[in-house]
């Protein structure tokens, strides 16, 4: 296979939304047969590009070649014929059909009179899954609304795999994934760079560059600013490329010694069938809690079940003066427990995409805006500016509409829009996935200033990066129980995947359980 | 269609009724109390089936449901049947309402006529839906009688007003009797736009009307809705001021409600014969005329059924008499009732067919509305 | 691995429980008519549903694409005004009439799926207005009921098979297998699903998303067009105004046969069913002697409960964000 460095070639190609610039002058190539990473901040252009290739959205000039040959990209369908495939970051998989369905979505095996093969379908489904690995315990029968989001990007991934690709485009398309499945794709992917396959990688997750890419490219403010063999550049390097600076400290610092006062949060025992079974757990005012683990290991559950969203949770549970769990999220966020939780999905559950940035900001403090059920303006406005403000939310003005922002802002709105309530329990899920490292600096700090105010923190992370970098207190969950609590120096990236994966190699692993039960007893 | 077909057909329909009436003929003079039904005007055929020994068992097949007349229809069908020399020929009576839909009004029919019903009066939503029932129902040997709004079929007895003269020669010629100056602009209130019914009583208005070149003629739509009605009345007085007379077709309680509110000056009001209306005259002395198509059109039907059955001749088409009553001849209890809700249909039936076709208000009160 | 059957079930649960209602209110029915189970009755039940459940058929495949069809009845109603006119003669006039109506509600509906498509207009909207236009051509064509149809095969049509069968249930099985059949069993069909499950995932997936919705609103036309045809095999004649209780009542319909009018999930058989359990309720409140002013209220009675047992899964579910999806 002739590695031809030039397979697919972008030149002069420039987009604008509007007055903003999304891509400026961008050239740029990728070669057959290698897996092209491409990094950036949000906003950076990544995404705009993608989607020009992806044919979802028209560049205003310039031109894209594959294999010599000028593209005319007017549609996704125009694209996908070309056999250039994205994986998008939100799934492009249709809920309410089945997995062999999605899976030979465009291009299903049909008879000779048109109508659609079921059982090649679910035969050629099948293959695919088997192909990349990931297949095992996925029935290509069932439909796609049924699945948890780590199978549903699994069928994503198939899906693009089906059809054969030329160019295949990942946009932070293992997000989601286990982290065997994850390691299962990249395998795959590396098969494909074997096969031919020019494969543009995005992604925030440095080690998955690392074991991944052949090239990396970094792109800023809408242009391309190197390209250069992978490893060649350290990440310091390559993160001073993309935020065009060096950064001093990517976390702030910890406070020498977690205050010393009675636990906000007190948990004993919660469970819920099969999925949490018997977690014990505190969380002190001024305290960073983290919660790591595998995905799928109750993480997610856990922080639903304390925002009164999960039915059928048992457990002794006390948050601030209140008993028992809160009955639903209007009521964890009431006076007796002032919790606010930060959703996973921040498009669906935590902002309403339409209304304006200012609307966003307000809607969880509306309670405490109104007198007599009507909303005071004024304050509602003096309360917008000051999160603003105090967030440096970048947005043309405060009545676009929040959709109109980059992730990272659209993440900072969901923020405020809690910090607004002036909650004394902070519930995270996950806030800096697919946000650019800018931005995640700037949620650090906000966590730790919120803590330093006496805010109890409690923080599911899928980067074991942040969980050391940011916490006083880690909880590593495993199969729903708590697996490891570390502290201090005892969280290490070692310490962590060891209990994440159930092993206890470091003897600090089996040391650092017992103080933390005494304590707890 | 071509000619050949348009002439075969015409003849196969042509025999078909010829079949139909010659094998029972009868003369027109013969029919069945001819002072009540009466044969429309040009109508020279007459049907009679084979008799059959009582008692009967009879359906009445309503559609339009929600509307007070049909509601006080349903309650008069009842209160006859209660009598007891009408209960004796009934074995059964069974009433339904189906709706605006003609599609539950044909299956309505059809389940009374598999269920072997002897009769079935009905009140069709669509003049020209029930050709192919019709068929079914000869076949099966069940005697429909259709009432109110007609079907246009010849094969069965039809039973309703005679809509140009009601409208024309005896309310818009009453209206006109009453104004001191034949002249000026008259307000009339239609129906629903491209119902038959409301189409043939504008034609009769237009009859008398034109009579009389120099009036002019203001029309609104009414709906033949009290609400309607007084709306569009207000506006029409809101733009032209002032009206010499207002024929109405129904609903025209809202003509007075608009008038008195305007405080316009009492003109002649022709109308309607629901309760609420005539009070309006009767109590504000507005001169005027309520002219009845009474809700006692049920049992006319429904006897109308029962004397087929028993081997009596009726006309294929008849014309209800038009009972009527000028503000000067209005009495309280007689042709108004103070205790009785604004809807209300004052004349309770046709006194012309017969004493056991008159009803009080508490003999219809007694019965629901319902289908039992 | 879970057994097909099982699958099958979890992913037609509501079609079925329409189907189990209409079971149960058809024998209801026939247990308290006086005449009991016949062929005729038979008849008469099936005919005065069929076009309605033909209807249903058609909004059916426009809300699986998330859009909704308010002009079905105003399609039925030209088109039974159509079949008024065109539908007699000799057997080959009355096939080319056939086929003229049936072009008639197709191409109506091909005009809704390409205002919708080209226009970029809501469905709701769209068709609003071209519903209200096409009552007004309904008007023009037959002002007032009239016309006739060609009696043989309307007395064919709403005849019984062997005595037993009512022709017009056969009549609408046919029509669905061979036309929604192999478009459902397309790429159209599958796109048709895939627009109203996710519409952006959809055009992404390089699907022919504009094909399948304008196919969607033609097959809508094509179905309200046998509704009318059915109607005029009913009635002998043509009626302008006999629409408009058609479009709510085939809305009815759909979500009564577990219809998602959030588009994506459901089938054609649910909608028939509930159909076909409309019309069935209708006749049961007059058999049963109740007072008419009930019925709507007791309709609507009935449609809630049936939607409300449609949403029992909710009370299923243990995560309460799930209620949302």
């Amino acid at each position: 296979m002739p590695n031809d460095p030039a397979f697919l070639a972008l030149a002069g190609v420039a987009k604008r939304y509007g007055g903003a610039v999304a891509l400026r002058d961008v050239s740029f190539s990728a070669g057959r047969g290698s897996i092209h990473a491409i990094l950036g901040e949000n906003g950076a252009g990544k995404s705009t590009l993608m989607k020009i290739l992806a044919g979802a959205v028209a560049a205003d000039c310039g031109s894209v070649t594959l294999d010599g040959r000028p593209l005319r990209l007017d549609g996704p369908a125009a694209a996908l014929r070309e056999g250039i495939v994205c994986i998008f970051q939100e799934l492009s998989i249709i809920p309410d059909l089945t997995v062999a369905e999605n899976i030979c979505l465009a291009d299903p095996p049909r008879r000779r009179i048109g109508t659609i093969d079921r059982g090649a379908q679910r035969r050629r489904a099948r293959a695919v899954l088997d192909a990349l690995g990931c297949g095992s315990g996925l029935d290509v029968r069932a439909r796609c609304a049924d699945l948890p989001l780590a199978k549903r990007q699994i069928v994503e991934i198939a899906k693009a795999l089906a059809r054969r690709p030329r160019v295949l485009i990942l946009d932070e398309a293992t997000s989601a994934l286990s982290a065997e499945d994850a390691e299962r794709v990249m395998r795959h992917l590396r098969r494909l760079r074997e096969e031919g396959v020019c494969v543009l990688f995005i992604s925030h997750r440095m080690h998955e560059v690392d074991a991944l890419a052949d090239t990396c490219s970094v792109f800023r403010n809408g242009e391309h600013v190197a390209t250069f063999p992978a490893g060649s550049r350290t990440h310091d390097e390559i993160v001073r490329l993309m935020i065009g600076r060096s950064i001093a400290h990517v976390y702030p610092p910890k406070p020498e010694r977690p205050p010393p006062a009675e636990p906000y949060l007190r948990v004993r025992g919660l469970a819920r069938d099969g999925v949490l079974k018997g977690i014990d757990l505190d969380v002190r005012p001024g305290e960073i809690v983290g919660l790591g683990g595998l995905d799928g290991q109750g993480q997610r559950e856990l922080l639903l079940a304390l925002a009164g969203v999960l039915r059928g949770t048992t457990g002794d549970v006390r948050i601030g003066t209140a008993a028992g769990l809160p009955s639903g999220p209007r009521a964890a966020g009431g006076p007796g427990r002032r919790i606010a939780l930060i959703p996973e999905d921040r498009k669906t559950e935590g902002l309403f995409l339409g209304l304006s940035v200012a609307a966003n900001l307000s809607f969880a403090a509306l309670d405490r805006l109104s007198r007599c059920g009507i909303v005071d303006t004024d304050a509602e406005r003096a309360l917008v500016a000051g999160l603003a403000g105090r967030l440096a939310v970048k947005a043309p003005d405060r009545d676009a509409p929040v959709a109109t922002l980059s992730g990272g802002n659209q993440q900072k709105v969901v923020l405020g829009k809690w910090l607004a309530t002036e909650p004394k329990l902070l519930l995270l899920m996950d806030p800096t996935r697919g946000i650019d490292v800018g931005t995640k600096q700037e949620i650090y700090r906000l966590m730790r200033d919120l803590a330093a105010a006496g805010v109890a923190i409690l923080f599911h992370s899928t980067d074991y990066d942040e969980l050391i970098g940011l916490c006083d207190r880690v909880l590593v969950l495993y199969d729903g129980r708590v697996a490891a609590r570390l502290s201090g120096a005892e969280i290490t990236e070692e310490a962590i995947v060891a209990s994440a994966l159930n092993l206890r190699p470091a003897a600090s692993a089996a040391g650092s359980r017992r103080p933390h039960r005494e304590a707890l007893a | 269609m071509t000619t050949k077909n348009r002439v075969r057909r015409c003849i196969l329909w042509t025999a078909a009724a010829v079949a139909l009436s010659a094998a029972l003929p009868a003369a027109a003079s013969d029919t069945h109390m001819p002072e009540c039904y009466t044969p429309a005007a040009g109508s020279e055929r007459v049907i009679r089936v084979e008799p059959r020994r009582g008692p009967y068992r009879i359906a009445v097949a309503n559609g339009h449901t929600g509307i007070p007349w049909r509601m006080q229809m349903i309650r008069s069908v009842k209160a006859w049947a209660a009598k007891p020399e009408n209960a004796a020929d009934i074995a059964e009576l069974k009433i339904v309402s189906t709706g605006a839909d003609v599609a539950a009004q044909i299956a309505a029919i059809d389940n009374f006529i598999q269920a072997g019903y002897d009769a079935v009066a009905f009140i069709a939503v669509n003049p020209k839906a029930f050709d192919a029932v019709i068929r079914r129902a000869r076949t099966a040997g069940t005697v429909l009688v259709s009432f109110d709004n007609p079907v246009d079929n010849p094969d069965v007895v039809r039973i309703t007003p005679e809509w140009m003269e009601f409208e024309g020669a005896i309310k818009t010629r009453a209206v006109l009797d009453q104004m001191p100056r034949k002249a000026g602009t008259v307000l009339e209130v239609r129906g629903i736009p491209g119902n038959s019914t409301d189409r043939d009583r504008h034609a009769g208005f237009r009859q008398v009307i034109d009579e009389h070149p120099e009036i002019r003629v203001v029309e609104v739509v009414g709906n033949w809705d009290t609400g309607t009605v007084q709306k569009v009345v207000s506006d029409a007085l809101a733009v032209h001021g002032r009206f010499d007379a207002v024929v109405c077709q129904h609903g025209c309680r809202g003509v007075t409600n608009a008038l008195l509110a305007a405080g316009h000056p009492k003109v002649p009001v022709g109308g309607d014969a629901e309760n609420g209306f005539v009070r309006a005259l009767a109590e504000n002395g507005i001169p005027g005329i309520s002219v009845s198509t009474s809700p006692g059109q049920g049992p006319v039907a429904v006897r109308a059924a029962i004397a087929l059955l028993k081997g009596e001749s009726l006309p294929a088409l008849v014309n209800l008499p038009t009972p009527h009553v000028r503000t000067a001849d209005m009495k309280p209890g007689v042709n108004y009732f103070p205790d009785m809700p604004d809807t209300y249909e004052t004349v309770s039936g046709y006194a012309a067919c017969g004493p056991d076709m008159v009803f009080t208000p508490d003999e219809l009160m007694r019965q629901s509305a319902d289908g039992n | 691995m879970i057994p097909a059957l099982r699958l099958l079930v979890r992913h037609n649960d509501r079609a079925l429980a329409a189907w189990a209602l209409l079971l149960a209110l058809l024998l209801l029915f026939l247990s308290i008519h006086p005449r009991g189970a016949s062929g005729g009755v038979l008849a008469a039940w099936a005919n005065q549903g069929v076009a309605l459940a033909f209807v249903a058929v058609g909004q059916t495949i426009v809300v699986l694409t998330r859009g909704i069809d308010l002009s079905a009845g105003a399609i039925l109603a030209l088109c039974n005004c159509a079949a008024s006119a065109l539908v007699r003669g000799d057997p080959a006039e009355v096939a080319l009439g056939i086929a003229a109506v049936c072009l008639i509600g197709a191409a109506c509906g091909a005009l809704n799926g390409l205002i919708v498509v080209r226009g970029r207009i809501q469905p709701i909207v769209a068709t609003l207005a071209t519903g209200a236009i096409l009552s007004g051509v309904a008007l023009l064509v037959r002002p007032t009921p009239g016309g006739s149809v060609d009696d043989r095969l309307a007395d064919a049509l709403t005849g019984t098979v062997g005595g037993v069968v009512p022709v017009s249930l056969l009549l609408l099985a046919v029509l669905v297998a061979a036309i929604w059949g192999p478009v459902r069993a397309s790429l159209t069909g599958r796109t048709i699903l895939a627009v109203g499950s996710a519409e952006p995932a959809a055009y992404m997936s390089g699907l022919p998303v504009d094909r399948a919705k304008v196919a969607a609103y033609a097959l809508a036309g094509l179905f309200a067009a046998f509704g009318g045809l059915f109607l005029g095999f009913q009635t002998l004649s043509g009626d302008p105004s006999v629409g408009a209780s058609y479009t709510l009542n085939s809305v009815a319909a759909v979500v009564l046969g577990g219809t998602a009018l959030a588009g994506g999930a459901g089938s054609v058989a649910g909608s028939i069913a509930g159909a076909l359990v409309l019309r069935t309720v209708g006749s049961l409140i007059f058999f049963t002697g109740l007072d008419p002013m009930a019925q709507p209220l007791f309709e609507g009675a009935v449609l809630l409960v049936a939607v409300a047992l449609g949403a029992g899964r909710l009370l299923r579910i243990r995560n309460r964000l799930e209620v949302f999806r």
